[in-house]
């Protein structure tokens, strides 16, 4: 086991009594040892003392009264809400016809880039759509799958669809036809294209 | 108001119709919600948006919560989720040139009443916004509400194996920052 690891789970009390007796051993003999744990102590007093910061209490205070307000505006129903979610919905699919596009149809073809698609349509339309993309019922237990996109660009915008927009994305463009009509060799060769292709530089995001 | 009423009196006088029962609960969790937010999101608006939005959601689905977890695990799944989700917004915002929202008028905006203490804050913020929202999860939930693995992995449903790992990354990585900020 390496240091970082002996002495994350020393502070964590994550190791078993024997592994405890012979770090607590080896820090007695090693001023390594004692300098790197010293380290990791003095992140966690950093975060303790945050616990003790003085805040405004008037925000606290106020909050209950401001969900009140809100709930009673809440009372009259927008019935163009369900229409601007689906109105985002097709914003959606050209957004995922775009990234088709420039994914699989040819590599040779102008590439839209998001910012391009962005331009298309107005801040409030983009807005809507991120918010379809991103929100989704909180109550429920979420998907592990569905969070793992932090690092690629492109992978946001498929990423952050909930399972069925991606099932509707692929059903609605007929990702799938459109793949059983190609030969089993075109098939391979966009295969490894795809799996050799930097997307995020690609489009550049 | 304070109440010394259980969570579980509390939620069955809510759907029983007290309105004032409601208001003890959130008084109860508004600051858990606020600070796991604000610690995730690394600022005072996201922050606020997250707890009105998850008291919300306590308001109108608290009838349908059935015991099977604590009141205050539920409210974390929520809180979580939607950190996640504003963090995940607010980089596709950016990342299409929407950046409308801003930290502008953060300064005049903020519930710090020491300046130092702010700064301080922020210090940190910067150390944690460079792990993983994932893994700044974990180690807010570890160090701050002071939860076990089981615990968390009950709000963030990862295997505790995943978490431990989490963890153990978060902590080496904020280290390794704070050291090199040092210098």
């Amino acid at each position: 086991m390496k240091n970082d690891e002996r002495i994350i789970k020393y502070l964590d009390g994550e190791l078993e009594e024997e592994e405890k007796a012979l770090f607590e051993k080896d820090l007695s003999r090693s001023e390594t040892l004692r300098n790197e744990l010293a380290a990791y102590k003095k992140v966690l007093t950093a975060f303790d003392e945050q616990k003790l910061f003085e805040t405004e209490s008037m925000y606290f205070t106020n909050l209950v009264p401001a969900i009140r307000e809100k709930l009673g505006q809440r009372e009259t129903i927008n019935p163009f809400r369900k229409l601007g979610y689906a109105a985002a919905f097709i914003l959606l699919f050209v957004a995922g016809y775009f990234i088709f596009q420039s994914l699989f149809i040819s590599s040779s073809e102008q590439i839209i880039t998001i910012e391009e698609l962005a331009d298309n349509m107005t801040d409030t339309e983009l807005d809507e759509m991120i918010d379809y993309l991103v929100e989704g019922d909180e109550t429920e237990l979420f998907d592990e799958d569905l969070y793992n996109f932090e690092e690629d660009d492109l992978e946001n915008i498929i990423y952050v669809s909930t399972y069925e927009t991606k099932l509707a994305i692929i059903s609605d463009f007929g990702i799938n036809n459109f793949l059983s009509d190609i030969p089993e060799t075109e098939k391979e060769e966009i295969y490894n294209e795809l799996i050799n292709k930097n997307f995020s530089s690609e489009v550049n995001l | 108001m304070t109440s010394d009423k259980s969570d579980y009196d509390l939620i069955k006088e809510f759907i029983d119709g007290s309105a004032s029962a409601f208001n003890v609960l959130a008084r109860r969790y508004q600051e858990k919600i606020y600070w796991h937010a604000r610690r995730m999101t690394g600022n005072h608006l996201d922050a606020d948006e997250i707890v009105q939005h998850v008291l919300l959601v306590m308001f109108n689905k608290l009838n349908t919560f059935k015991f099977q977890s604590s009141l205050y695990t539920w409210i974390f799944r929520i809180t979580s989720t939607r950190s996640l989700n504003l963090i995940k917004k607010r980089h596709i915002q950016r990342l299409i040139s929407l950046d409308q929202w801003s930290e502008t008028g953060e300064a005049n905006n903020d519930i710090f009443t020491k300046l130092e203490e702010k700064e301080k804050f922020e210090q940190m913020q910067i150390l944690l916004k460079e792990i993983p929202a994932k893994q700044r999860e974990v180690f807010l939930l570890r160090n701050f509400e002071g939860l076990n693995y089981e615990e968390i992995a009950k709000i963030t449903g990862r295997s505790v194996g995943t978490l431990k790992a989490n963890y153990h990354h978060a902590f080496k990585k904020i280290k390794k920052l704070m050291q090199h900020y040092e210098k």
